[in-house]
């Protein structure tokens, strides 16, 4: 995949992800309307590809004002990353010169990376993740589960430790992806899979969107860095 | 504002690093001054969950993620921080009452606390750690 084309995917799908955040805001209070109805129109700019650094400028003018609104992030992580992608395709457009571009798209697919090997990192250090009491802390009594049947998970100890460990060891080897594009291909569809089972048992669907939008940098940064 | 910019462009990626004290926020229907006798759980989850639902809320999901930013005020409340998150959990249960989610009126006034569950050598704990002066619940301007 080309710089250019894999630019030109991010954007799509950095502005759907942004598409299906506003357009749930929408049903919410004036605002929270008022500031994710501009924002539902300059995604839907930044997926047909008009005026794009400029857009993706005003959607980061914007993603400040929601930070200032919501006092942080509204959903954690995942809108951390889309401002992160965000940042990173602004400077894609108006950085100096080629190398510096090149540069803030392969900052993106640095950080893509470390989210995966930092989130295994920090769990394995934890001894309450290693014993597996983590995971059955996370369905017994955190506010994360989409439902109350699925607390029942907390009594399958054995499953949910081998469960934890698979996250960990996946998280950890996800760097080595990079030695193929084989690798990496399988790599980030495991990904996406484990962000479709927090969407669904935790109901962390932005997650699962923001984080494909960062997909195409490191496929285009694995073939920059080893042709 | 920049300097909330910089925990995007920086981050620090501690997913689930440790599984800390969970909020639960609960309302009471009060009289000013009284005290509130009973209490209801705010949002509390379906007992389960389809499919089908589940796939549906992979592309619409505002009550889901919704709920999720009000544990996250509620975590902040945990941790000490009354001031916007407090203000903001007042709001939402005002926006919840407009929505017709709260319980019937019984009390001219609303009040809600925050509770955390957590375990600590293998017993679970339910605490307590912030509750809220009443408060009027006559249509507030839209913000």
């Amino acid at each position: 995949m080309s710089y250019a084309e894999a630019v030109r995917l991010t954007e799509c799908l950095l502005g759907l992800a942004f598409l299906q955040q506003s357009l749930e805001h929408l049903a919410g209070p004036r605002d929270e309307r008022l500031l994710h109805l501009p924002r539902l129109l300059l995604s839907a700019a930044l997926v047909a590809g008009w005026q794009s650094g400029v857009v993706a400028l005003l959607l980061l003018g914007l993603g400040l004002l929601l930070l200032r609104r919501f006092d942080g992030p509204y959903n954690g992580g995942a809108d951390r990353m889309g401002l992160l992608v965000l940042s990173c395709l602004s400077a894609t457009h108006f950085a100096p010169t080629p190398l510096l571009k090149e540069a803030s798209f392969g900052y993106l697919a640095a950080q893509l990376v470390l989210s995966y090997f930092m989130s295994g990192w920090v769990k394995v250090v934890n001894p309450a993740w290693r014993r597996g009491e983590a995971l059955v802390e996370v369905f017994a009594y955190s506010a994360y589960p989409v439902s109350e049947s699925l607390r029942g998970w907390a009594a399958r100890p054995r499953l949910l430790w081998a469960m934890g460990w698979a996250v960990m060891l996946f998280e950890l080897a996800f760097p080595l992806a990079l030695i193929h594009p084989v690798s990496l291909a399988v790599a980030l569809v495991t990904a996406a899979l484990f962000h479709l089972a927090n969407a669904c048992l935790f109901g962390l669907n932005r997650f699962l969107w923001a984080w494909l939008a960062a997909y195409p940098a490191l496929w285009w940064c694995q073939g920059r860095l080893l042709p | 504002m920049l300097g909330r910019l910089l925990p995007a462009l920086m981050p620090s990626w501690r997913f689930f690093d440790a599984i800390g004290p969970s909020p639960r926020v609960d309302y009471a229907w009060v009289e000013a001054d009284a005290t509130p006798t009973t209490w209801h759980e705010f949002r509390p989850r379906p007992a389960r969950v389809g499919v089908a639902h589940m796939f549906a809320r992979l592309f619409w999901n505002p009550r889901v993620n919704e709920t999720l930013y009000i544990v996250r005020s509620a975590e902040r409340v945990v941790e000490g921080d009354t001031d916007f998150p407090a203000r903001e959990l007042r709001w939402r249960l005002l926006l919840a009452l407009g929505r017709g989610e709260l319980v019937a009126r019984t009390a001219s006034a609303l009040c809600f606390r925050v509770r955390a569950v957590y375990r600590d050598d293998g017993a679970f704990h339910d605490e307590v750690v912030y509750v809220s002066a009443p408060f009027a619940t006559e249509p507030a301007a839209e913000r």
